[in-house]
């Protein structure tokens, strides 16, 4: 029974069914403006010395993400938070009415960063819409396309956009205490790294001079020169289609592939050595950084890498090939995991827009899915993006990003998650490269200059920034060794003889058809779906890792994740005398631990508010 | 052998009526240069593209940039000009990384950053031309808008930007056929310059009035 809070339950066979007698099963109760105004009311009555810090933007991506925090400097508390995406994206519009092959080339815009993960899932949807099974290799190398992205994403934001938080440069800024400290402490994995100290690992982190900076640099440039060689292009590849991919594959292709995967084995192995060295002294340094974004890990993930001896693209099939994926799909709710089913994922989510830029819909086409399972009005089968744009007002509407759920909770997305949830759950299928204990991930990573190593991710016991990253980090090897497992697949085919990578199909001009792409990007969870009507796309759906992550709060007044992390966060910052030279680092920090990308949340300015933005994000660029 | 890199910087192919990328890629594929000249769609990233140029080892004599901007003039402006680059403090590079690497395309952020990893020959001339504020998200909704008065339901984004498209390439392909062919010698008297402190400001993407505007819901005095 993994439905806590919706009204569904299972028969005997494991098929979800709604529990009897309920007469709304799927209303919820709403916190009034009224209810909201007394609690900040409250807030400011108790605490006579707040200062409003303006975090903006956030990942400095055309101010996409604005992060409102209500800071007591004096007692080092957040008090308040509000999340908002401020730009609209409209891809689930741009797509309403185009023939389904559009998806994939369209949605790849989603983002400029990982563009080939919404490719994917696009051809995922139409696949599991038109019945469209794709061949054993095509199928594999597909799994190596996202692999590449993952590899140029994961260092990227570790060492890039986390890692100067985490730099000489930061650290002297903000909390000299604490670089006095890293000077002097000693390394546990010098052997790995090379670093006698933690302060030369944070000197190397220094944006644009630092070494292991400039290294990640010309790792992502290596992850992408061996997607280019799969994939043809990058970002934006043109060679993944709903039934495989169009590329043709020979075994010198796949030499010159695992040719580039070959400086990857060391450092895999270098990434969690340095970020396991930092955040081990963070804590010694300042016991109070286990706080840092802290919240119960409650996650989604549907898992990805499909097998091709299981992935048929059915949905009647896919918790049988969906426990069969490279990682395990599931759902974990204040760290327990609760399935690891792609239907009960599929049943539990819904989407709100209570305090969103959108109209809720009043047409719900879909009672079930296409099993039988009960799936909500909310469901994005049954959603209409409705945009309307208004002034912001943090008490009812205040952001693009609609509110994502299972089970009535918000959730985290993240690299980690598909790391945790694959530790969890115990049913990876075999592999010479990986393993799940239940409480670890095994993960036995090959040699190059440095030896073949035996490292194990271990459920922490706490789940806050840093924990989000260090699994970050690890997830660069699981996902590395994943690569390999699939390599490996791709080259028996090929000595089989098998080349064919995809299979042809026909639109049908008639009937509906549906179907979800159940998949993940850099970032985590990332899903599509699509409604397919009379060879058109009647309706689609696209639910993105930071939508996930950004969302504002649940009508009933549950604060999205970034919200509650920040909520959460202590000001451990010391060098500052008062607001104007506050840096806001914890809160940055907790923030970062999520990898915001808004791209993939919004796309698009909007014109008729009170916003003014002067920069575009990759779609915009349509202007020219 | 002398060779020109000829970049559209904010391109999309897909959604076809909207941008002026594919009618200006078109005539730009049919024309005929004095040089080699390479027609790189520059539509991701400016550290995709520093890497692009890395990993490709072609030395550019000569590097013209067709962008879309934002910088107050009138929609419709093109204007020629030639990058003259300048310092900026590391972490003003940085902060240009930080949103080059999540996903914006920006020519302002792909000058200083291609400036920083030296992809530049001395030699860049960037044709910028002034769009209305009237961006995709803008179409979207105002598409969706007349289909709710209609009752229509057809695809979004099949309208024309403007009606006034064609003479908007009509001036981008001539300035840019002398940029490519002549180079700054040949443009001499058109071309403003374009330093770091031109740009604009990173700062311009803050949202302090939805600060205030909170403030003004709380009665913190």
């Amino acid at each position: 029974m993994c439905f806590e809070n919706l009204p569904i339950e299972f028969d005997e066979n494991g098929k979800a069914r709604l529990k009897p007698g309920v007469r709304n099963p799927y209303s919820y109760a709403t916190q009034t403006v009224e209810e909201r105004t007394a609690y900040l009311t409250d807030i400011a009555k108790k605490n006579g010395q707040l200062n409003d810090v303006d975090f903006d933007p956030v990942t400095r991506v055309a101010g996409a993400l604005a992060f409102h925090s209500t800071v007591n400097l004096k007692d080092r508390k957040v008090v308040d938070t509000a999340s908002m995406a401020t730009l609209f994206r409209g891809y689930e519009v741009i797509l309403r009415g185009r023939d389904p092959r559009d998806a994939a080339f369209i949605s790849s815009r989603a983002c400029g960063v990982c563009g080939g993960v919404h490719a994917t899932t696009a051809a995922l949807a139409i696949e599991m819409a038109l019945d469209i099974k794709p061949p054993p290799l095509g199928i594999v190398i597909r799994n190596l396309l996202l692999s590449c992205e993952y590899l140029y994403d994961n260092p990227l934001h570790l060492f890039i956009l986390a890692g100067p938080d985490f730099s000489e440069v930061l650290i002297r800024e903000t909390n000299p205490e604490i670089w006095v400290k890293a000077e002097r402490a000693p390394s546990k994995y010098a052997a790995i790294h090379g670093y006698k100290s933690i302060g030369e690992i944070m000197t190397d982190l220094n944006p644009l001079t630092g070494r292991l900076y400039l290294e990640a640099l010309d790792m992502t440039r290596v992850a992408r020169e061996a997607y280019v060689l799969l994939g043809g292009k990058y970002p934006h590849p043109e060679t993944i289609i709903p039934g495989g991919v169009t590329t043709t594959i020979t075994t010198n292709t796949m030499t010159e592939f695992y040719l580039k995967l070959v400086p990857f084995f060391d450092y895999a192995k270098r990434c969690v050595a340095i970020w396991d060295d930092i955040y081990d002294f963070m804590y010694e340094a300042n016991p109070m950084y286990r706080h840092l974004g802290e919240i119960p890990p409650t996650m989604v993930d549907f898992g990805q890498w499909d097998h091709e001896d299981y992935y048929d693209a059915s949905y009647k099939n896919c918790n049988t090939w969906g426990e069969k994926r490279w990682s395990t799909p599931g759902s974990m709710v204040n760290g327990k995991l609760v399935t690891t089913r792609l239907t009960d994922l599929n049943v539990g989510f819904e989407e709100f827009v209570e305090h969103s830029y959108y109209e809720p819909w009043d047409t719900i086409p879909f009672k079930t899915d296409p099993n039988g399972n009960p799936i909500s009005p909310n469901h994005p089968w049954n959603k209409t993006t409705i945009p309307r744009p208004g002034k912001q007002n943090w008490k009812e509407r205040y952001s693009w990003s609609c509110t994502p759920t299972w089970d009535r909770h918000t959730f985290e997305a993240g690299a980690y998650a598909r790391v945790y949830m694959s530790a969890l759950a115990q049913k990876l299928p075999p592999s010479n490269y990986f393993a799940s204990t239940g409480k670890s991930l095994v993960l036995n990573i090959a040699k190059d200059k440095l030896p073949e190593m035996r490292m194990e991710w271990h459920v922490p016991d706490v789940w806050n920034a840093f924990e989000r990253n260090r699994a970050r980090a690890y997830a660069v090897a699981f996902n590395l060794m994943v690569t390999i497992e699939n390599w490996v697949r791709a080259q028996d085919l090929l000595k089989r003889g098998e080349k064919k990578v995809a299979t042809p199909f026909e639109i049908p001009k008639s009937g509906q058809h549906i179907g979800v792409g159940f998949w993940g990007a850099g970032r985590g969870f990332l899903g599509h779906w699509c409604v397919i009507e009379n060879g058109v796309l009647a309706n689609y759906q696209i639910s993105t890792p930071s939508t996930v992550n950004a969302c504002p709060r649940t009508p009933w007044g549950e604060p999205g994740p970034y919200e509650r992390a920040v909520l959460n966060t202590p000001i451990i910052e010391t060098n500052f005398k008062d607001e104007k030279d506050f840096k806001g680092i914890d809160i940055l920090r907790a923030l970062r631990s999520f990898d915001p990308c808004m791209p993939c949340t919004t796309h698009v300015m909007v014109e008729g508010t009170d916003r003014v933005v002067t920069r575009e994000v990759t779609t915009c660029a349509c202007g020219l | 052998m002398f060779r020109v890199a000829l970049g559209l910087v904010g391109y999309y192919q897909f959604i076809r009526g909207y941008p002026l990328g594919p009618e200006l890629k078109e005539c730009l594929d049919s024309m005929t240069w004095r040089y080699p000249v390479d027609i790189k769609e520059m539509n991701w990233g400016p550290v995709a593209i520093v890497q692009d140029f890395q990993a490709n080892k072609i030395s550019y004599n000569r590097v013209v940039l067709i962008a879309a901007v934002q910088r107050g003039r009138a929609f419709g402006s093109v204007i020629p000009r030639r990058w003259t680059g300048g310092k900026l403090p590391v972490m003003a590079v940085q902060d240009r990384i930080f949103e080059a690497v999540t996903g914006i395309v920006s020519v302002d952020n792909l000058l200083v950053i291609g400036a920083h990893f030296e992809i530049w020959p001395d030699e860049v001339i960037v044709i910028e031309v002034e769009l209305p504020d009237d961006c995709i998200g803008n179409m979207v909704l105002k598409d969706l808008e007349i289909h709710h008065q209609s009752g229509q339901v057809t695809p979004v984004c099949d309208r024309p930007i403007a009606p006034d498209i064609q003479k908007i390439v009509d001036r981008i392909v001539a300035y840019t056929a002398i940029a490519v062919d002549r180079g700054v010698t040949g443009m001499k008297n058109d071309l403003v310059p374009l330093s770091v402190n031109d740009l604009n400001p990173l700062s311009d993407i803050c949202h302090n009035r939805l600060i205030e505007d909170c403030h003004q819901t709380l009665p913190l005095n």
